[in-house]
C-alpha cells in the first residue's frame, strides 16, 4: 500500500481563488523536500512560486500546465515514502 | 541643520542636545576601539539565526495557505537584533509590525509570533511580560503612544527607557511628525528607531521625502543619527550610544538604521515587478545573517558544534510551527 | 445660607474633576488651553493652580497627539482625562480613537485596563461659528470598544464623569455646551439610576414615552409640561448612548404604548434609529401607534442665523407628542 496523498491548490488570500498553472518545475518521479519550488502559478494579482508542502516523490501531475485551477482542487499527488 | 535651529533646542547641561546629525560609519571593522564581547555576539547571532529560521518556515506556511499573510524581515535581522540588544531587556518597546527579530530578542516564541498572521488573534504574546507591545498596523500611531508612555513614566517618577520602532514610509504620517514634535517639547525619554529598508511597499524611500529622516528629526529638535545597519556589531554599538544619550540627557533621540528588505512588503506583494533585479540580487548576496555567521565562525567566536545546536533549535521551531499551523 | 453647590454644568464638572484629582494621583488632565486659561468654557478653571502643570497639561495644538499620548499615558499607569476643545475638531483624533483606543483592549486579548476619558463639548444653540455646534455621537456609538456618555444635567454629569474614570475602557464624554452656564433647569426626577450605565426615567407618565439626552432634554421636559393637561408624558433620559440601555426604554414603552425619540443630531443614521429599531424588534407588541423620531433632516449644521430653524424646539416636540396621542 503506497502513501499517496493529494496536494491541493492553496488559498491565495485577498479573495483570490483562481490561478493559472504557468509551468511545472518537477515531473513524475522527482523527489521533493518541503520548501522546494514545484510549479509557477499566476493569479490576477501576481505570480507565485508554489512550494512543496510535504516531502516525497511526485507520482501524478493532476492539473496540466496552461490550465486554470481553483483553491482546494487537487493539484498533484505525492508518495510520502521515499 | 542650521545654527538657528540648534539654538532653538532646549539645552542640556553639557550642551550636547540637538544639533547636527552624527554620521556614524557603519562599515567599520568590528575590532575597533570597543569590541563587542563574544557572549553578546553569540547571543546576537543566535537571535538572527532563529529569526531567519522562523521566516523560512513562515514563508512556506503562507505559501501553502496555512498563514493568511506573512511580513518578512529578511535582510533586516542585523538592524533589529543589534538595536534590540543595545536597548536592553528593561526597556519597553513599541514596535510597528515587522520587528520579528526584535520579538525573538525579547523571548517571544515562534508560535506566539506567527499566530496573528494565521488569523487566530491580533497579538499572540503577553505584551507586559515581554515589554514588547502588540504590533500596530496603522502606521506611526505607536509613536504617539510611546511618547505618552514616556511622559507618564516620568510623571510617576519611574525611570524606564522607551523605544519606538518605525519604518521609513511611516515617517510621512502626520502622527510621526506630531510624535517627534511632542517628544522634543516634552523632552520625552524616547529612542525612535527608524528602520529605513528603502521601500514603503513599492515607493522607494528617496521618493518618500525631499530631505532625510535625520534632517526632519533635527528640525523638531531631536538629536539624530544615521547608520548603515547590516552589521550587528556596529549597529549594537551605535544604538547603545544613542540609548545612553537619551538616558543621560533625558531627551529624545532618533537613530536611522539603513538596511535592506530582501523580500516584498508582504508575501502577497510581487516586489520583483518594481525592483531592479541587480538591486535585489545584491541584497540577497549581502545577507546580513550569513555574513555575520561566517564572520563569527572565522573569528572562532562560534564553532561547528554551537552552530549545530542552534540549527537543531531552529529545526525544532520548524516542527512546532508545522504542528500548530499546518496539521 | 449661601449654597456652595454647583448650579451649572461647568461648575459641577469643575468640582468633579477637582475631586477626582484629589482622590486619585493617577488622574491627569490634558487638553488645549485647559491649564493657564482654565479651558475655553472654564470647566478646568483653577485646577492647574491647585494641582500643578504636570497634572493639568496644556496640550500642543494637535488633536491626534492629545489622544495618542493619552493612550500611552494610560498604558504607563495613569488615568488621563483629555479634552478635545470642540466637537467639530475631534476628527484629527479619529484615527487614534477608532483604530487605537477603541481596539486596544481587544488587541491585547482583554488583558488590558485602558483608562481613558475624552471630554468633548457638544451641540449647538449658542450662535457659534462653523464646526462649533456639531452632534457627532453616532460615529462613536457605532464603534465597538467605546463607551459614549451624554449627560443632561450638572449633578448627573459629575456622577457620570466619575464612573467614566473607573470604567477601565475608553469613554467619549460629551458635555452639552449650551448647558455649561445655564443655571435654570427644568425640574425632573433624579432618582438613583438602576446602574451607573443605565438610562433614567426623569418624568413619570402613562400616555407616551419620550426619550431624549443632552441639552435637548430641557426642551423635552418643557414640552411635556406644555401638553400636560391633555397628555401624560413619561420622559426617559438615555444618559449613555453606547452601550444603550434599551431595557429601560422597553419597560417604559410597555407601560405607555408609545415611543417618540428626540435628538439634536441629524436623524438619518442617528442613534434614535438604533433605539426605535430595537423597540420594533423586541417591543412592538406593546405599541398602540407607530414610533417616531424627531431630529433635524440630513443637512449640514447652518450658520448661526439659521440655527433655530435647524434645531428641534419645544413646540415641535409638543406638536409631535400631540399628533401621536390623538
Amino acid at each position: 500500500m503506497s502513501d499517496r496523498i493529494d496536494i491541493h491548490v492553496p488559498e491565495f488570500g485577498h479573495g483570490l481563488t483562481e490561478a493559472l498553472v504557468v509551468e511545472w518545475l518537477v515531473s513524475v518521479g522527482d523527489v521533493v523536500e518541503r520548501g522546494d519550488v514545484v510549479a509557477v502559478l499566476e493569479t490576477d494579482k501576481s505570480s507565485i512560486d508554489l512550494l512543496a508542502e510535504k516531502p516525497g516523490t511526485v507520482v501524478e501531475i493532476v492539473v496540466d500546465a496552461r490550465s486554470i485551477t481553483t483553491s482546494g482542487a487537487v493539484l498533484y499527488k505525492l508518495d510520502e515514502r521515499r | 541643520m542650521t545654527d538657528a535651529a540648534s539654538r532653538q533646542n532646549l539645552g542640556s547641561d553639557d550642551g550636547t542636545r540637538g544639533g547636527q546629525p552624527i554620521e556614524m560609519e557603519g562599515a567599520r571593522p568590528f575590532d575597533v576601539m570597543e569590541p563587542v564581547d563574544a557572549e553578546t555576539r553569540r547571543a546576537m547571532l543566535r537571535h538572527m539565526l532563529v529569526a531567519r529560521g522562523i521566516d523560512d518556515e513562515a514563508r512556506r506556511l503562507e505559501n501553502q495557505g496555512a498563514l493568511d499573510l506573512w511580513l518578512s524581515c529578511r535582510g533586516q535581522e542585523a538592524a533589529q537584533v543589534g538595536s534590540a540588544t543595545a536597548v536592553g531587556d528593561e526597556a519597553v518597546i513599541f514596535p510597528s509590525y515587522r520587528e520579528h527579530a526584535v520579538a525573538v530578542v525579547r523571548g517571544i516564541d515562534a508560535v506566539s509570533l506567527v499566530a496573528q498572521w494565521a488569523g487566530r488573534t491580533y497579538c499572540g504574546w503577553n505584551p507586559r511580560r515581554h515589554k514588547f507591545f502588540p504590533y500596530t498596523l496603522v502606521l506611526a500611531a505607536q509613536a504617539l503612544h510611546g511618547v505618552g508612555y514616556a511622559i507618564g513614566r516620568r510623571l510617576k517618577n519611574e525611570a524606564e527607557t522607551v523605544a519606538v520602532y518605525v519604518g521609513d514610509g511611516a515617517t510621512s504620517e502626520g502622527d510621526m511628525s506630531e510624535a517627534m514634535n511632542l517628544a522634543a517639547v516634552e523632552s520625552a525619554q524616547v529612542l525612535f528607531i527608524c528602520q529605513n529598508n528603502g521601500w514603503a511597499i513599492s515607493k522607494p524611500s528617496q521618493e518618500q521625502m525631499l530631505t532625510s529622516i535625520t534632517d526632519r528629526a533635527n528640525g523638531f529638535g531631536i538629536r539624530s543619527w544615521s547608520i548603515s545597519a547590516d552589521d550587528p556589531d556596529s549597529t549594537y554599538l551605535s544604538c547603545l550610544a544613542a540609548k545612553r544619550y537619551v538616558e543621560t540627557s533625558r531627551s529624545p533621540g532618533l537613530i536611522e538604521l539603513r538596511t535592506t528588505r530582501i523580500g516584498g512588503h508582504t508575501t502577497s506583494d510581487p516586489h520583483t515587478s518594481y525592483r531592479d533585479p541587480e538591486e535585489l540580487a545584491a541584497a540577497v548576496a549581502n545577507d546580513p545573517v550569513m555574513r555575520y555567521r561566517e564572520r563569527l565562525y572565522a573569528a572562532g567566536v562560534v564553532d561547528a558544534e554551537w552552530l549545530e545546536s542552534v540549527e537543531a533549535a531552529v529545526d525544532e521551531t520548524h516542527r512546532e510551527l508545522l504542528k500548530v499551523f499546518a496539521s | 445660607m449661601t449654597s456652595t453647590a454647583p448650579s451649572c454644568l461647568a461648575e459641577s464638572l469643575n468640582e468633579a474633576l477637582g475631586q477626582l484629582m484629589e482622590n486619585d494621583e493617577s488622574v491627569v488632565l490634558i487638553g488645549q488651553d485647559i491649564g493657564r486659561l482654565g479651558g475655553v468654557f472654564r470647566v478646568t478653571k483653577g485646577l492647574q493652580k491647585r494641582f500643578g502643570p504636570s497634572r493639568v497639561r496644556d496640550a500642543i495644538l494637535a488633536e491626534s497627539s492629545i489622544v495618542g499620548q493619552a493612550i500611552g499615558m494610560s498604558l504607563s499607569g495613569l488615568t488621563p482625562v483629555c479634552e478635545i476643545q470642540f466637537d467639530g475638531f475631534i476628527y484629527p483624533a479619529m484615527n487614534q480613537i477608532v483604530t487605537q483606543a477603541a481596539r486596544m483592549t481587544t488587541r491585547w486579548n482583554d488583558d488590558l485596563t485602558l483608562n481613558l476619558v475624552i471630554r468633548v463639548p457638544v451641540g449647538g444653540g449658542i450662535r457659534a461659528v462653523e464646526h462649533h455646534s456639531e452632534s457627532n455621537e453616532a460615529y462613536f456609538a457605532h464603534t465597538p470598544g467605546l463607551h459614549v456618555a451624554f449627560p443632561s444635567s450638572p449633578s448627573d454629569a459629575a456622577a457620570m464623569l466619575k464612573s467614566s474614570c473607573l470604567l477601565g475602557s475608553p469613554v467619549i464624554f460629551y458635555e452639552p455646551k449650551r448647558l455649561y452656564w445655564k443655571r435654570k433647569r427644568q425640574p425632573r426626577e433624579l432618582s438613583e439610576p438602576v446602574s451607573a450605565l443605565s438610562a433614567r426615567v426623569v418624568r413619570r407618565g402613562s400616555d407616551i414615552t419620550v426619550v431624549g439626552f443632552g441639552a435637548l432634554l430641557e426642551e423635552v421636559l418643557a414640552a411635556a409640561d406644555l401638553v400636560a393637561s391633555t397628555v401624560d408624558v413619561e420622559v426617559v433620559d438615555l444618559r449613555w448612548i453606547a452601550p444603550m440601555d434599551t431595557e429601560t426604554v422597553l419597560a417604559s414603552v410597555a407601560r405607555t404604548g408609545r415611543l417618540l425619540v428626540v435628538h439634536e443630531a441629524v436623524g438619518f443614521g442617528g442613534v434614535g434609529a438604533e433605539l426605535v429599531a430595537t423597540v420594533a424588534e423586541h417591543g412592538s407588541n406593546h405599541l398602540r401607534s407607530p414610533m417616531r423620531r424627531l431630529a433635524p433632516p440630513r443637512r449640514i449644521y447652518p450658520p448661526a442665523d439659521y440655527e433655530s430653524r435647524h434645531l428641534i424646539g419645544v413646540s415641535q416636540i409638543a406638536g409631535a407628542i400631540e399628533e401621536m396621542c390623538t
